[in-house]
């Protein structure tokens, strides 16, 4: 679907309208902003429907944090949440998972930030710089 | 015999007595002389002027022929004049041709020792080139191998040797970087 200038605009408006003072998403305002377009149609309304949808993905996506270690952790990365939540605001999804792979060490990231203390980027580092 | 200056008449009759006298007969010799004279008018009518038309002719045709054969002969010799001009030019032509390719070939075999000692030149270079690359290529390649042969006994071994401590010290080093204050 081709989606012009005009509803690129108004789906950039409806989806700041959605977000709350620190940043996060307000869901009940997204339900609204969805059911009033569906019922109002306005013009272009399927296009901005899914420019929003997508700005919505986009939103989820860089407040999403997701913890990695290599060796569980006895919180469950409920300390890396808190600080992230204290520093840059509640998160829309948290997972944490337990991945040898990573040798030791934690790997957090949220949106597209990424904080990697793991051994084994350390060692792909080096062996970059082999390379 | 002398004859006296008398009058025609007395000629005539002392002509008649001495053709008298010594067998002479006037009358015979008028008419043998008109008859020599009708046969000199008639010898040179029909016999001579036949004979001097013809030789006339033939006057003039060796005439003409005598002055072709001279104008032949100036033209021969015109040829010849020619033709030792055009060999004499053929000759320089022939000269100058010959020098200006002499000069040419001799530039021509320098400008292909050039370009030779040139393209060797460039093949030595290229060679050398190829020679370094190969061997920062190889230097690399060992690095390369070496630094993963480092890292992959490294994981093998980091698996094994990681302590509970260390770990919770990796994790608090990455704990640290995200509570760092330029984060």
């Amino acid at each position: 679907m081709k989606i012009d200038r005009h509803a690129r605009q108004s789906a950039k408006r409806y989806f700041r309208a959605c977000l709350r003072p620190d940043g996060s998403l307000d869901e009940q305002g997204i339900r609204d902003i969805v059911n009033l377009l569906v019922a109002e149609k306005p013009r272009s309304y399927l296009p901005i429907l899914t420019r929003l949808l997508k700005l919505i993905e986009i939103g989820v996506e860089e407040r999403a944090v997701r913890v990695e270690s290599a060796a569980p952790l006895s919180d469950q990365g409920a300390s890396v949440f808190a600080e992230l939540a204290r520093r840059y605001g509640p998160a829309s999804r948290t997972s944490y998972t337990q991945n040898p792979a990573l040798l030791g060490g934690l790997r957090i990231q949220r949106g597209s930030n990424i904080w990697d203390g793991s051994l084994s980027s350390r060692l792909e580092r080096l062996q970059q710089s082999f390379a | 015999m002398l004859i006296p200056n008398l009058p025609l008449a007395n000629l005539i009759d002392n002509l008649k007595a001495a053709g008298d006298n010594t067998g002479w007969n006037t009358n015979q010799f008028i008419a043998q002389c008109v008859c020599m004279t009708v046969l000199f008018l008639v010898l040179n009518q029909f016999a001579s002027k036949p004979v001097r038309a013809i030789l006339e002719q033939r006057r003039k045709t060796i005439e003409e022929a005598m002055a072709n054969a001279e104008q032949i002969k100036k033209e021969l010799a015109d040829a010849e004049a020619s033709r030792l001009a055009v060999i004499q030019k053929a000759n320089e032509r022939a000269t100058a041709i010959i020098a200006e390719a002499e000069k040419t070939a001799a530039l021509r075999g320098e400008q292909r020792t050039q370009e030779a000692t040139r393209q060797a030149e460039e093949i030595i270079k290229k060679a050398h080139e190829a020679a370094v690359l190969d061997r920062d290529r190889l230097l690399a390649e060992l690095k390369r191998q070496v630094g993963a042969l480092v890292i992959q006994t490294t994981e093998k071994i980091a698996g094994k040797v990681l302590t509970a401590d260390d770990q919770t010290r990796l994790n608090a080093e990455t704990q640290r970087q995200l509570s760092a204050p330029n984060n």
